[in-house]
């Protein structure tokens, strides 16, 4: 596994900020946007101005994660390796001042043109590390990662490919901030999910990917499999273009068809790490559709106070903290949340909390009604 | 999987009579014509759909219709290099001509790439799961592939897998590029759906997979089996090989009957 994002560069650095206090989101340095809004946006980044930043943020965390999985480019050459890769920003055009130009009837530099024509993420990973199995790149907006990852593990499943090499990426933009905003949906404030006095969600940026292989292969190359896959389940709500079913009932689907994957029954979760994004329709249709599968005692909780909503690459960033939760073996207070909505008939965890189970699920939802879900298992 | 329902839209009309006449004519409408899009009759609550919204509607549609088959546990995967481009320029543009304040919601929400396949889920009630699936490199070749995973994982029974592409100016822009890597010059735009089902039905033109080989597809019927590589760009759409793999599947029930 590799990440990045506000929450840290790197799964330690991440773990350890996610068990303490989140930043204070801040109005964009990079993007002039005038609109005020508080986002979760990185500093530093090596790299950036050579190419697009999302493919930047994704090489950072797909090296952690080929170093953590004991691989590299030569390693891999013979295996028959496959990419799924999740985003929302790198499969669109968005170059502004690019745009501007030819509607004004110049002859703008190719050059935005050019990286766009190289820059889709999966395609990018196949041809840089030259690998030889499919490479699919998903854009099911803000489930993209989680989907991605879910599709990776079904090529295991079916044999397609030896290793996988998933997850999802994507960064702040000047198109994804105004639109949100458009929507009615950002908060002025630092996001407070499942809270009574939520306000909105706050935009992030960012990296996760995982390596996926059969458990026999990893330690016939003499790797010990950190955690397996268990269950993955997706549903359409086939109800609106950008707001999720109210009844929750497209997520309670996605939930019970992972479960079954997994051979497993509600109580055999242990907690669940909520998309809550803190919107209104999120948090309350997420909330329902949680307590109805679990029960009103299930532990739960969202990270996106730590990283804000990063798109495309928040359900593989999610994925890779629901797993170190599990290993670290508790779970930390869901932060942001103060006071029980009246709209919910359950609360996140408000304190450290043990992890007591072997199995916890990561939850995605997104724009088009698409539902994730995740389960992972401790060994 | 077998191809059990095929659908298509084309500056040439639509049906599988106009994708005949796509591909016999030596030079295809470019272009699908406001009229075509319009001659197709969506509910009230899907009309603000955008122009790539509604290719892949009635391709979709037009396949399961083909299909006569239910949508009971079936899934959606739209493949597509370029997604809404034109629904994303016209965003750009509103962020060039008024403020960041004053853009429109419903085309940023059209934008999204998934758009397409969540107003084909509503509109032909599908609700197994959506997947979009994006990229230069046979996104049609891709699409099959997950189709059949989905299929054989038993995510669904039937998946409704359509491609398309809009030919506007930002794949005129890429068509110009004389650099690699070589995006068609002469493109047309089109939306093939098929409708792919884990079970044979009567009206299932041939068998399709692309995961017995590697790096092809084989199509199989009664009277034999073809062998086909998909090709990056083939011809003149980016979906050659959607338009290839129709054409082969109505072949094959040719050869069926």
């Amino acid at each position: 596994m590799g990440c990045v994002s506000a929450a840290g560069t790197g799964l330690s650095a991440s773990l350890e900020k996610l068990f303490s206090s989140p930043e204070t989101p801040q109005v964009s340095r990079r993007i002039a946007d005038n609109l005020s809004l508080p986002v979760f946006e990185l500093g530093e980044i090596p790299g950036a101005g050579t190419k697009q930043l999302t493919g930047i943020l994704l090489d950072m965390a797909l090296r952690e994660a080929l170093d953590n999985a004991k691989l590299n480019r030569d390693k891999l050459s013979g295996f028959r390796v496959g990419v799924c890769l999740g985003t929302t920003v790198a499969c669109q055009l968005n170059a502004l001042d690019y745009y501007r130009e030819l509607r004004a009837g110049k002859s703008p530099d190719n050059a935005p043109l050019r990286a766009f024509a190289g820059s889709s993420l999966a395609e990018a990973v196949k041809r840089d590390l030259n690998l030889s199995g499919p490479a699919l790149s998903i854009a099911n907006a803000c489930a993209s990662g989680a989907d991605a990852i879910g599709l990776g593990g079904l090529f295991i499943k079916n044999g397609v490919c030896d290793l996988v090499i998933a997850g999802g990426a994507d960064e702040l933009s000047l198109i994804s901030m105004t639109g949100f905003n458009s929507l009615g949906v950002c908060s002025p404030a630092p996001c407070r999910p499942f809270d009574a006095e939520r306000q909105g969600l706050n935009l992030g940026e960012g990296a996760g990917v995982v390596i996926l292989e059969a458990e026999e292969h990893a330690r016939r190359r003499g790797v010990k499999p950190e955690i397996p896959l268990s269950g993955y389940g997706s549903k359409a709500d086939g109800y609106h273009i950008t707001a999720p079913k109210p009844d929750g009932s497209g997520l309670i689907s996605a939930i019970r068809k992972a479960l079954e994957q997994a051979e497993l029954s509600p109580r055999d979760i242990a907690f669940v790490n909520a998309h809550g994004t803190g919107t209104d329709s999120n948090d309350s249709s997420e909330a329902l559709a949680l307590e109805t599968v679990f029960g009103n005692t299930i532990d739960f909780l969202s990270t996106k106070r730590f990283t804000g909503h990063t798109l495309g690459a928040a359900g593989a960033i999610e994925c890779i903290f629901t797993a170190q939760m599990l290993m670290k073996n508790e779970i930390s207070a869901s932060a942001g949340f103060e006071k029980q909505a009246s709209d919910m008939n359950i609360a996140p965890v408000r304190k450290l909390t043990p992890v007591k189970g072997a199995y916890a699920l990561s939850t995605s939802l997104a724009f088009g009604g698409c539902n994730s879900a995740l389960i992972l298992k401790r060994i | 999987m077998f191809i059990s329902g095929i659908g298509f839209i084309s500056g040439e009309g639509i049906g599988l009579q106009a994708l005949r006449q796509t591909c016999a004519s030596p030079v295809p409408a470019p272009e699908i014509s406001d009229e075509i899009i319009k001659s197709y009759k969506f509910p009230r609550d899907l009309r603000r759909a955008d122009r790539f919204s509604r290719m892949c509607m009635i391709a979709g549609n037009e396949a399961l219709r083909d299909s006569g088959m239910e949508t009971d546990n079936c899934g959606i995967i739209v493949a597509t290099a370029l997604g809404p481009h034109e629904t994303t320029f016209s965003f750009l543009g509103d962020l060039i001509d008024y403020s960041g304040t004053e853009v429109s919601p419903t085309k940023f929400s059209h934008s999204v790439h998934n758009a397409a396949a969540s107003y084909t889920s509503i509109f032909c009630g599908i609700d197994a799961f959506s997947l979009t699936v994006v990229g230069f490199d046979n996104p049609w070749a891709k699409g099959l592939l997950a189709a059949e995973i989905m299929l054989a994982q038993e995510q669904a029974d039937k998946v409704l897998l359509i491609g398309a592409d809009e030919k506007k100016l930002l794949a005129e822009l890429l068509g110009k590029l004389d650099s690699p890597p070589g995006f068609p010059r002469d493109s047309i735009e089109c939306a093939v759906g098929m409708l792919l089902s884990a079970a044979e039905t009567p009206e299932s033109y041939c068998r399709v997979s692309a995961l017995e080989e590697k790096d092809a597809l084989i199509f199989s019927g009664k009277t034999g089996t073809v062998k086909k590589l998909p090709v990056s760009y083939s011809g003149n759409v980016f979906f050659g090989s959607a338009l290839d793999c129709a054409v082969l599947a109505v072949q094959k029930r040719l050869w069926k009957n």
